[in-house]
């Protein structure tokens, strides 16, 4: 059997791509594409097809093969240091030379230099060597840093074999969601699309990965045909959340797991209509109807909030006042003389009863800056009202502020000049939490909200 | 009112009050209110103007020394005990085996620890570096990678720490190894192998450094430290790279990350796409809050070695607590500290607070401050006619053995003040115990709170109620069988502890149930009774031992001081500062030095130009101000002076003019600006060379 017939057989329903990468990739031919783009949305198989077809001619001693998770890198010069440091590996070269070689590249421009420099060494110390075809496949190469620029890269990798016939041997193999991104697309690159698996494919795919553990005394055929009804029960359920990303699939079947599996487990077998899957979706109904399966929370028991000084909690509150408040309002709003106070049930109305339907909540915009004295004034105000004491304006003020910037929880804009006051800031702490807050220090924070 | 007087009252009218120019010339040039310095080598300075005997200086600073160091040690003490229980379960977490998934080759989630620190970001470095030791101590076969916001800028350089961290882990694994080696003379294999790593280390590569830290079976602890500082662009590729390598090498990594923000807020700066990839568990880490109520106990309640402590007031000690969730521990114990500091050095008569007194000296002087104690003096009003009438007499005349005789009775009562207190609370307690199921205190510093928060000391008529918060005792006392009660009153009376409190409410033995009711305010008064008997300040001579609130004010200076305020009296005194002993040298504040003479006349410029801001109005003309300032200087007695020090740097000034013009413009320019960098005065936006004034406050 050769390589692809093997590798078909480990990757199930891709054999269209893979005698389409075949006829790109053929050492046996001595045909070896110096580049490609394979494109494909998440979790189509992309990575694993090719890994397994490439392994697959690696151990036929075909080819040479390496392969780079691109995202790991982050940075251009760290994927050309990861592809150099492998193929020094791969050719044995001794790794006192590694060091000196891969610090020699720092970027692309030096980059086919160390490369024929490596291939210069390999020559001298391993004359008689067969020259075989080495295939670096790049994974997730688009997913760099915002300011590497993935698209130069690749179009500089595709011509490394036009620098010097001593490199043409290199095969670069970009794995993409999508071709576009990289914007290769005019080099008329070699192009294989991998399709979404059909959702049968997949439950196909997730039951034969599916472990069985021998601690639940049921035969493996049974436990599988139970996994099996799990899967299809699931993932019909939430198919419209999933769309066939197996990514999103797995932890949330891993999660639902052990609601299914618990009862069967406990009673040592599989009756129907007491432990088998559909009685317990019936049973657990209001379980897969919450957000349980599928919500990631940091931590599911209630965890008692570590509480903050008092002071500090104004502080948010305030804060919040005055991001989510237009700084026309304050006079009414935080004003200690009573005529402009006495208005603010009148405006309050007044703008109520206008178009609210169309306008949206001053909560739903993203907060407002303002400037630091604007919070100070507004903190004084209702600190001063609702606590029935002075607030001092001393050194602590100053650092517990400091202190909540440092923890971002008010920002500090980089707009003004620092020194001479008029420094805008921001408050990041959301309603639910400031509305806690405000609760806990006995402060009715609705009435201080134009809305 | 017409109009021209209308428009007189808005001019502007420049005075200059003769006597403002004239700095009050102080007697002594130096600067100090009782404390005299001296040349011993102990930072005291020798009180009551002086006349406090030598020994008595050398004693007091010997006495602190003495007395933190024990404070100190039990404190630590404390911290050392509490630190013990933090890290159990952190410790079981890392412990615990992954669990087969439900797939195979399934992806597994990150475990991590998400330490709640509190809210107290000072006490962090503290606690992070506790955590680190042990982590790095405890846990065999880690490598601990600690990230912190201040240098981790962006992703890469965190990636860059990360690399190096891993790297002098390795590192400090094969010095080991290599120091092992040594001793079997085997060291070569093991220092290419260090060699190696060194030039390594300017390229990172994390792929290779993950095989060797998988490859020599070690874990991986990334200590993110303070993750609500990390930017979320920063936090998500992290952990998604370390989830990958988790993957890749067999879950040989573990996160710690470190929160400071109550839990709700720290949950919404986590992507949901990122929470996925972790594994969480929730440690409560801070204990800073145990181990202040220890301390505070161990403060208060005492009773070995009286002389140690100093006696805190009960209403300091409530504020002390307040304190507690803003500041650090290490704040905390400072705070303490320099109440210590503060009393010892301070205090003449602090030196009567021991046990030992050939140390110490008494001279007249001293006695004179005996009489002079607010606590001596008001003691009368607790006194009734016939004694006050006494007391006054013993006061103005010179009976020194009567004053010894009442000295020594009060140093008796104070102590044992924390004694009757503690007995109090074990009376309290024993009771609760005996009535009760459930409890309404668990802590003796929390029934401190109850029996003193609403203490009226200066009124005790307001206090009837003060006891209301054991209604649920009474309640249980006339829920218990008579049988109970009888033999709780007998055991009471006999135990020679308590039964000092039911001196004068005497307790009895019932003969029905009604009489419970009328028992239980024979309780109530005697508590009242003895709480009354607890007010530190009916003790006179309490100055010597007890630290009152006014340490709070003393706190807030040293930590707090208001910015404004001080600015304020510091360019209004500014003798208190420029003459101070603690920090000038006392041989240039000789009355003849010519800094003093200059600063008899002209004091810092700055100073001069406040105090004629201060008189004029709200909106001042540049030039008009730059004409008074210059006409405020005395001329004529500044010339010889500056004279005298320009000869001495050896600079050469002609006293044109021109050049007195020169020499004022750049006097008033320079600190027009630091006027202005002060924020008490700014230009007008609109209108060139106004001035407008920013702060009214004092002026």
């Amino acid at each position: 059997m050769d390589s692809l017939s093997v590798t078909k057989t480990n990757c199930r329903y891709r054999s269209e791509q893979l005698d389409l990468l075949a006829t790109y990739v053929r050492p046996w031919d001595g045909f070896m594409a110096p580049s490609m783009l394979v494109e494909g949305p998440t979790s189509s198989g992309k990575t694993y097809t090719l890994r397994q077809y490439f392994k697959q001619l690696e151990q036929d001693g075909q080819i040479r093969f390496l392969e780079i998770q691109c995202e790991h890198c982050l940075t251009r010069k760290a994927i050309l240091h990861a592809i150099l440091r492998g193929l020094i590996r791969l050719l044995g070269i001794s790794s006192q030379n590694e060091a000196e070689l891969v610090y020699k590249c720092d970027g692309l421009g030096t980059f086919v230099d160390v490369l024929k420099r490596i291939e210069h060494i390999n020559e001298s110390n391993h004359p008689d060597e067969e020259r075989k075809p080495i295939v670096f496949l790049l994974d997730r190469v688009e997913r760099l840093l915002p300011n590497e620029n993935s698209s130069e890269f690749c179009f500089a990798l595709s011509r490394v074999h036009e620098q010097s016939p001593m490199l043409n041997r290199y095969s670069f193999v970009y794995v993409v969601n999508r071709a576009d991104s990289v914007g290769i697309q005019t080099l008329a690159l070699p192009l294989v699309t991998f399709s979404s698996y059909k959702l049968d494919q997949i439950k196909d795919i997730l039951t034969r990965q599916f472990r069985y553990t021998d601690t639940i005394s049921i035969e493996q055929a049974q436990f599988k045909q139970f996994a099996r009804q799990f899967i299809d029960v699931i993932l019909d359920t939430y198919s419209s959340y999933f769309g066939t990303d197996i990514g999103l699939m797995v932890p949330v079947l891993t999660k639902l797991w052990p609601t299914f599996i618990t009862p069967v487990a406990s009673m040592g077998r599989i009756q129907n209509g007491v432990n088998d899957v559909l009685t317990t979706y019936q049973n657990k109904k209001a379980l897969l109807q919450s957000e349980f399966g599928l919500a990631d929370e940091l931590a599911t028991e209630d965890i008692a909030s570590s509480d903050l000084p008092t002071k500090t909690k104004y502080i948010l509150i305030a804060a919040y006042l005055a991001s989510y408040n237009d700084p026309k309002y304050d006079l009414i709003l935080f004003s200690k003389q009573r005529e402009a106070r006495a208005n603010r049930k009148v405006r309050h109305s007044k703008r109520k009863s206008g178009k609210q339907s169309q306008q949206l909540s001053a909560r739903m915009l993203s907060p407002q800056a303002f400037t630091i004295e604007r919070l100070l004034a507004i903190l004084h105000a209702i600190y001063d009202e609702n606590r029935g004491e002075k607030l001092a304006n001393d050194i602590e003020l100053m650092s517990e502020l400091a202190t909540l910037s440092t923890l971002k929880a008010i920002m500090k804009l980089k707009l003004g000049d620092t020194i001479g006051g008029g420094t805008k800031w921001k408050c990041n702490v959301n309603w639910s939490v400031i509305k806690k807050f405000a609760e806990e220090v006995d402060f009715s924070i609705e009435n201080f909200l134009m809305e | 009112m017409s109009f021209d007087d209308f428009m007189d009252s808005q001019k502007v009218v420049y005075e200059l009050a003769g006597d403002a120019l004239q700095t009050d010339e102080p007697s002594v040039p130096v600067f100090y209110t009782e404390g005299v310095p001296t040349n011993a080598e102990i930072p005291f300075v020798r009180l009551l103007n002086g006349n406090e005997p030598e020994e008595n200086q050398h004693r007091r600073y010997e006495l602190f020394c003495a007395n933190w160091s024990k404070q100190h040690a039990s404190i630590s003490r404390i911290l050392a005990a509490a630190d013990e229980h933090m890290f159990v379960e952190l410790d079981q977490f890392f412990r615990v085996q992954d669990t087969p998934t439900v797939f195979l080759g399934q992806p597994r989630n990150v475990s991590t620890a998400l330490l709640n620190l509190g809210p107290n970001i000072s006490n962090h470095s503290l606690l992070l570096d506790k955590v680190w030791t042990h982590l790095d101590r405890e846990i065999a076969n880690a490598i601990v990678v600690r990230l912190s916001s201040k240098v981790c800028s962006t992703v890469s350089f965190t990636m860059k720490i990360l690399a190096t961290q891993i790297t002098r882990g390795l590192k400090t694994e094969l010095d080991q190894a290599a120091d092992e080696a040594e001793a079997e003379s085997d060291a070569d294999d093991a220092m290419s192998d260090a060699d190696e790593d060194e030039t390594q280390s300017r390229v990172f590569d994390m792929d290779s450094l993950m095989e060797k830290v998988y490859a020599k079976e070690k874990i991986l602890i990334v200590m993110v430290e303070d993750a609500d500082s990390f930017p979320t662009a920063i936090l998500t590729p992290l952990v998604k790279l370390m989830w990958d390598y988790n993957n890749a090498y067999d879950w040989a990594i573990k996160l710690v990350i470190g929160m400071s923000t109550p839990f709700e807020i720290f949950q919404e700066k986590l992507p949901k796409l990122t929470v996925r990839y972790l594994q969480p568990k929730y440690f409560e880490i801070d204990n800073s809050d145990t181990a202040v109520t220890h301390i505070m106990e161990e403060l208060l309640f005492n009773i070995h070695d009286p002389y140690n402590s100093l006696i805190f007031d009960p209403k300091l000690v409530l504020e002390f607590l307040k304190l507690k969730s803003r500041v650090s521990t290490a704040q905390f114990i400072n705070s303490i500290k320099i109440i210590y500091m503060g009393h010892y050095f301070s205090q003449p008569l602090s030196v009567m607070w021991t046990n030992d007194f050939t140390k110490t000296k008494l001279n007249s002087y001293v006695f004179d401050v005996f009489k002079r104690l607010p606590s001596v003096r008001s003691y009368s009003q607790y006194l009734d006619k016939e004694s006050a009438q006494h007391f006054h007499k013993l006061l103005l005349t010179d009976n020194d053995e009567d004053l010894g005789k009442l000295l020594r009775t009060s140093i008796n009562k104070l102590i044992l003040w924390r004694y009757e207190m503690k007995t109090f609370f074990d009376l309290l307690n024993f009771m609760q115990e005996y009535f009760l199921e459930s409890s309404v205190w668990t802590q003796n510093l929390d029934l401190f709170r109850l029996t003193f928060q609403n203490v009226h000391l200066d009124d005790p008529d307001k206090n009837l109620d003060n006891f209301e918060f054991l209604q649920p005792l009474w309640q249980g006392i006339s829920k218990a069988s008579l049988h109970d009660i009888n033999s709780f009153v007998k055991t009471v009376m006999e135990d020679e502890d308590f039964g000092p409190i039911f001196q004068e409410s005497q307790l009895w033995k019932l003969s029905s149930k009604t009489e419970v009711s009328k028992l239980v305010s024979t309780l109530n008064n005697a508590f009242l009774q003895h709480l009354e008997d607890l007010d530190l300040n009916k003790i006179p001579f309490r100055e010597i031992c007890c630290v009152d609130l006014s340490a709070m004010d003393l706190l807030s200076n040293s930590f707090n001081p208001k910015i404004r305020e001080t600015c304020i009296d510091s360019l209004l005194n500014s003798q208190n500062y420029l003459f101070n002993t603690m920090h000038s040298d006392l041989k240039q504040l000789h009355p003849e030095h010519p800094d003093i003479k200059l600063y008899k006349l002209l004091e810092p410029s700055v100073i001069e130009l406040f105090k004629l801001s201060r008189e004029a109005g709200v909106v001042s003309n540049v030039y008009d101000f730059y004409q008074v300032f210059k006409s405020s200087l005395p001329r004529e007695q500044l010339e010889p002076v500056l004279q005298e020090r320009t000869r001495q740097t050896g600079i050469q000034i002609e006293w044109t003019d021109l050049n007195w013009d020169k020499m004022t413009l750049s006097w008033f320019l320079k600190s027009l600006a630091e006027l202005q960098t002060l924020g008490f005065v700014r230009e007008v936006k609109n209108k060139s060379d106004t001035l407008e004034k920013l702060i009214w406050k004092d002026l």
